[in-house]
């Protein structure tokens, strides 16, 4: 279909782009204040553009309506068409204006927050290209133009993640980004040629539209979607290939809110959101990435509870947030995972980006136990800072709780899913509830443990307006899918639904309200428990050795039971989660998953480093090698 | 006439001498002459098999084949001679400087 | 009464060749003259480069053949033949500089460059074997002389040395193949062969053809046969590498191409498993060493070996799609490769130091242009998409999977997902370390400037926009099937 004003789409990267080049060539000529109006200028202007198609779209009143724009062709010969083509539908509109809504606010609060740095300019280039690519991987109408951009943003988030280059802990933090974004590019790349060969197109319409002729369970088909999802695991973080992202916090803390929490990492959800017509067709599949996404869930979230750096926290949290987008997909739950995508964009972004302000009041400080007592130093960031993790750990109203809710209930009412996938989700919302409130504690409440000499300072308006626009958004964010139970319509399923797959039986209709209204309170309930332990353990429990001299002089005091129930919880529950919590820390993420990924390298490096031997610099070896080589010529006809 | 396989094989014993040669001798003027050992037990076979099909082709590549040797020597020789004037040294095993 | 008849046809279909021949041997004659003129001789030996390529291309390619089928002008041998002439343009623009920086700057060095030039284009327009030999053997001796450039540096004469040793072994192994075929055919021309079909002789046709492969896997650098190649691609002055990387590799690949699937068809099927093993071979073994290396002209060296490899599977396939992403990866691989060796040997100095990753530390900030054209350049050899690097390999591997060779792509894709790390390691040495020391470079004279700009163009060009350059490359490859 075609349509004049949808047309418009190839603007949107376009001004990033233009943003890119002005950047990168004439950056340090321009001065800082010019760049950063570039900048996030070019990004307001995409963010316009995106935000008018929508509106055109949404005023079409076509479900599932899409349209094509190409731009031109790039190969074109007999057996192999490939152009430069976007795509333009609910999907990708909902892709682009949230990437190009927040990577402006983004952008601002990077004015603030770079200021005065060395490479103010090269950092908005990267920045900028950053969203070209981005934008790019979503509009794309088929694999190989994604995979450009699937390309360009892995390069992107490797040069920002170096972006300080004199640490050589960013170095090899960028490196291992790179060891295991290859093997998810490994993955994306064979399933798109697999595709190739299958389909003899790359364009998503044309290969969706030859489906019919394939079964349920398809071979072929099953292993072009674990091939996919291979390539969704390294770049969205998942076990095992999530060791990179909490490197990657080496980053600056804005690269940190765009790339590893809004956008980038969440690429590998949308990728298999689009390609979901092909993994309802392979239930085998499905079950992998369901099962997936619920460890890596919960793995993420046990991992964070002890976490001492406040970015890694955030980022074991993103990891275990994009778990939950994955065990929706993994359920068919297609749309409730690309809900969950959007409220996680908005307040996992505010949230790094608070914890960017909270970093720039301390001095660059990153250890919450040198935190504590900021609530009344920095007050924009402290509200802010817990809207957005009241909206993560679910508490209702906010707009975690709606897409998180609709997800749990999907979850459990899928035949795919079930109450055991239920269940992981329900005890990672109460985990994350829990962490996310360890660390507004530690760093908001309690005493001040700041290194000596710090000032801390409320950050400047360029930083705190976005916070305070993305903690709007993490609050009505979710009022687009307000379930029928609550009175709502669930409007983004409606807009979502038409251009993804569905489960060959609808599920939804089957279970009745109350049970969905028994599962949304219990993990309400979940979550409040998991906030209230937290209160407990970080603010009550500051006062434990003085209460204790206090109340060992009135023995047997009622309050002492108190304690005692606290001691026991502690030796029972937190104690245990701690030990556990460490011990997967150690054992698996640092020694085992760190290790395979290392090792691997260390492997092709070792080899690599014998073989070059044999070059002994000597003719008579060469010579030999030859006529070994000929001898293998001749014999191959003889012994054939 | 004698029977082809004997020039074949006699071209082979030759051809493997001149292998053997440039596999095992260190002088790089030996290796050289027996690489033009190859060569003629290249010729050695051009030239049966074209008595052989009475065809006049093989003989002329021997001629090719005995010019580009000469061009070859002469450039080999330029070559050693200058890598004798620095290195003072014609042993192929000295020829270590570039390699891994 | 023996009737003489001479075509005037005949010596139009040579034309581009007998203008590089008469053209070297004027620039050996002007060098009496000329001797301290050296942008004459430059720009003498760039037209000559000039009037041979459009000779070339406005000729018909009507697969007329010439001297009693000695020769034949189709677009299979213009496409190649036009990739040497760029490349020997190109090498021409960049080599002055670099010669006059080091005092060594002589007419010899063009009019070797022509001879080599001349060689090659007999290699892949060549129909008969003895053509198609002696081309080779020109090639071979000028490229000798121009490897050992430097005769008084000992890194050029061993080089030299050992290319010569073991590029003459080789010559012995192809020779002997070529006897062979010989016997088992009564002929050495592609053509009679092609017709005459089964051989007299099965044992000696097999013998015959796989020595000549030995042959050409020498001058194409497969593995096992490639152990010379990095030692004289380090060893050569850097523009001479950069020719023998790119203009070398087309045109032995293209004679390869000629006697395998023009003369003897029926074989390509046979040797497959062969082909499929040694492309899977060089290409992990060129990038495996490609990583633990630290000198550049030597990793690039071993990323040829790997290309190499990249390129075999175009073989291996055996179908038109195969050789036709093959000659227009050989033609983007002209650009990337001369490109990437033009910037190494402006960075390296005069007394070659610079070589190693740790000079190239920072170097962006002091030439942010020939550090973007560098990292252009090192995408492309590492297949990033918007560069014909990307193009080529996705044309030759979509080509290979569609006729079934999974398991051969998924080791090609690893493999240049590998390779990516080492390619990489230039770029963020440039723009990710700090600088070293201060280090004046001389300015970048206009022709390597014009030469380098060529590269990026076409790098990007063939990125981007590559469908008529494939299309192309397609109707080249049906006239040897």
């Amino acid at each position: 279909m075609v349509n004049s004003t949808l047309n418009l789409v190839w603007l949107i990267p376009l001004f990033p782009l233009i943003g890119f080049l002005l950047n990168g060539i004439f950056g340090r000529r321009l001065g800082d204040k010019a760049v950063g109006i570039i900048g996030s200028g070019v990004m307001f202007f995409s963010f316009i553009v995106s935000g008018y198609l929508l509106l055109n779209y949404l005023g079409l009143h076509q479900t599932g309506a899409e349209f094509h724009t190409t731009l031109f062709n790039w190969i074109s010969v007999a057996d192999l068409q490939l152009s430069v083509s976007f795509q333009v539908d609910s999907l990708s509109l909902m892709m682009v204006v949230m990437i190009t809504g927040v990577a402006f606010l983004i952008h601002v609060y990077s004015i603030g927050y770079m200021n005065g740095d060395e490479g103010f300019a090269r950092f908005f280039a990267y920045m900028n290209l950053f969203s070209f690519m981005m934008l790019i991987l979503v509009l794309s109408d088929n694999y190989i133009l994604m995979f450009l951009g699937w390309e360009g943003v892995g390069l992107c988030s490797y040069l920002l993640i170096g972006f300080w280059y004199e640490d050589d802990e960013n170095a090899s933090a960028g490196k291992k980004a790179f060891i295991v974004n290859r093997i998810g590019d490994f993955g994306f790349l064979l399933g798109a040629l697999l595709i190739f060969v299958t389909f003899g197109s790359f364009q998503y319409s044309e290969i969706f539209s030859q489906l019919e002729g394939y079964s349920v369970g398809n071979g072929t088909v099953t292993a072009i979607t674990l091939l996919l999802f291979v390539g969704a695991i390294g770049k969205s973080a998942q076990l095992p290939l999530y060791v990179w992202l909490p490197d990657a916090m080496a980053g600056p803390t804005p690269v940190s809110a765009l790339i590893h929490a809004a956008t980038m990492v969440t690429a590998g959800v949308y990728m298999v959101a689009r390609s979901s017509f092909l993994y309802v067709l392979a239930p085998a599949s499905m079950t992998v990435i369901a099962v997936v996404g619920a460890a890596t869930a919960l793995f993420a979230a046990s991992i964070a509870l002890t976490q001492n750096d406040i970015k890694k926290v955030l980022a074991y949290s993103t990891i275990s947030q994009l778990g939950y987008m994955f065990l929706a997909l993994g359920v068919g739950a297609f749309s409730a995972g690309m809900f969950h995508l959007l409220t996680h964009a908005f307040f996992k972004g505010l949230m790094f980006l608070a914890a960017g302000s909270v970093m720039h009041a301390l001095a660059n400080e990153q250890d919450m136990r040198f935190m504590g007592g900021l609530r009344k130093k920095i007050p924009k960031t402290f509200i802010t800072f817990l809207i957005g993790a009241l909206a993560i750990s679910g508490i209702p109203g906010l707009s975690g709780f709606f897409s998180k809710d609709e997800l749990l209930w999907q979850v459990y009412s899928s035949p795919a899913g079930g109450i055991w996938l239920w269940l992981v989700g329900a005890v990672t919302a109460g985990l994350t509830a829990f962490y996310m409130f360890r660390l507004i504690f530690l760093t908001f409440y309690g005493e001040a443990r700041w290194k000596p000499d710090t000032i801390a300072h409320e950050s400047p308006n360029k930083m705190t307006l976005p916070l305070i626009i993305l903690a709007l958004l993490s609050v009505i964010g979710g009022y687009v899918g307000v379930p029928a139970l609550l009175g709502g319509e669930n409007r983004i399923h409606h807009y979502l639904e038409a251009n993804l797959a569905k489960l060959p039986d609808d599920f939804t209709t089957h279970q009745s309200h109350l049970m969905e209204f028994t599962l949304m309170g219990i993990s309400v309930l979940i979550a409040m428990a998991g906030i209230f332990l937290a209160y407990v353990f970080y603010v009550k429990r500051k006062e434990l050795p003085d209460l204790l001299a206090a109340k060992f002089k009135r023995a047997y005091n009622l309050s002492f039971n108190k304690f005692y129930v606290d001691e026991l919880y502690d030796y029972l529950f937190v104690q245990r989660l701690i030990t556990i919590s460490k011990w997967l820390w150690n054992i698996f993420d640092v020694r085992l998953v760190d290790g395979l990924v290392n090792g691997a390298g260390q492997l092709i490096m070792v080899s690599g480093r014998r073989l070059k031997k044999v070059q002994s610099g000597l003719v008579s070896g060469y010579a030999l090698s030859l006529f070994l080589g000929s001898l293998m010529m001749i014999g191959y006809y003889f012994f054939r | 006439m004698l029977p082809i396989e004997y020039y074949l094989w006699f071209a082979a014993a030759l051809f493997a001498i001149g292998v053997a040669g440039v596999l095992l001798r260190r002088n790089v003027i030996i290796v050289f002459m027996s690489i033009e050992l190859m060569l003629n037990a290249v010729n050695v076979t051009f030239i049966a098999f074209s008595r052989q099909m009475n065809n006049i082709d093989g003989q002329i590549f021997v001629f090719f084949v005995m010019t580009l040797a000469a061009a070859e020597v002469a450039v080999g020789l330029a070559i050693i001679v200058a890598m004798y004037r620095n290195k003072k040294s014609i042993n192929v095993q000295d020829m270590n400087l570039l390699k891994w | 009464m023996i009737d003489f008849q001479i075509v005037p046809a005949d010596f139009y279909l040579l034309l581009p060749e007998m203008v590089l021949s008469v053209g070297a041997m004027l620039l050996l004659f002007l060098e009496l003259f000329l001797k301290g003129n050296k942008t004459v001789q430059q720009w003498t030996a760039f037209a000559i480069f000039v009037v041979a390529l459009s000779l070339l291309l406005s000729q018909e390619s009507s697969g007329a053949t010439g001297f009693g089928m000695m020769v034949r002008s189709d677009l299979f041998g213009q496409f190649i033949s036009a990739v040497v002439l760029i490349g020997g343009g190109l090498t021409v623009l960049l080599g002055k500089e670099y010669l006059v920086s080091r005092e060594w700057h002589r007419g010899e060095y063009y009019s070797l460059l022509l001879f080599a030039s001349v060689g090659m284009l007999f290699m892949v327009r060549g129909l008969d074997l003895l053509v198609i030999f002696l081309g080779l053997e020109l090639l071979s001796i000028s490229l000798y002389i121009l490897v050992g450039y430097f005769r008084d540096r000992l890194f050029s004469n061993e080089a030299a040395l050992k290319y010569l040793l073991l590029g003459a072994f080789a010559s012995g192994f192809l020779l002997y193949g070529i006897a062979y075929t010989y016997g088992s055919y009564g002929t050495t021309n592609l053509n009679e062969i092609r017709t005459m079909g089964s051989p007299e002789s099965m044992t000696f046709h097999w013998i015959g053809l796989s020595l000549i492969l030995v042959g050409f896997s020498f001058k194409v650098a497969l593995v096992p046969f490639h152990m010379w190649l990095p030692d004289v691609y380090q060893g050569a002055p850097t523009p001479v590498t950069g020719f023998m990387a790119t203009t070398t590799k087309a045109a032995a690949f293209a004679a390869m191409l000629r006697i395998l699937f023009y003369g003897f068809p029926a074989d390509i099927a046979e040797w497959m498993p062969l082909f499929w093993f040694l492309s899977a071979v060089t290409m992990t073994v060129g990038n495996v060493i490609a990583l633990q290396q630290s000198n550049l002209k030597r990793m690039l060296a071993y990323s040829a070996i790997a290309h190499a490899g990249y390129l075999m599977i175009g073989v291996t396939v055996g179908t038109e799609t195969g050789a036709a992403g093959m000659l227009f990866y050989l033609l983007g691989y002209l650009f990337m490769n001369i490109g990437a060796f033009a910037v190494v040997q402006y960075f390296e100095g005069k007394d070659e130091t610079r070589l190693d990753f740790e000079s190239y530390a920072g170097l962006a900030k002091k030439h942010p242009l020939i550090s973007l054209a560098m990292t252009l350049f090192m995408f492309a050899l590492a297949g990033f998409p918007l560069t014909v690097g990307f193009t080529g390999k996705f044309y030759i591997f979509t080509t290979a999977i569609n006729q079934g060779f999974v398991w051969l792509i998924v080791i090609a894709v690893l493999n240049s997902l590998i390779s990516v790390y080492y390619y990489l390691r230039v770029v963020i040495y440039m723009y990710m370390k700090p600088l070293e020391e201060e280090i004046e470079f001389s300015p970048m004279e206009l022709p390597a400037k014009v030469a380098l700009t060529v590269c990026v163009y076409a790098v990007l060009h063939l990125g981007v926009l590559p469908g008529n350059f494939i299309t192309l490359a397609r109707e080249a490859v049906s006239a040897i099937f």
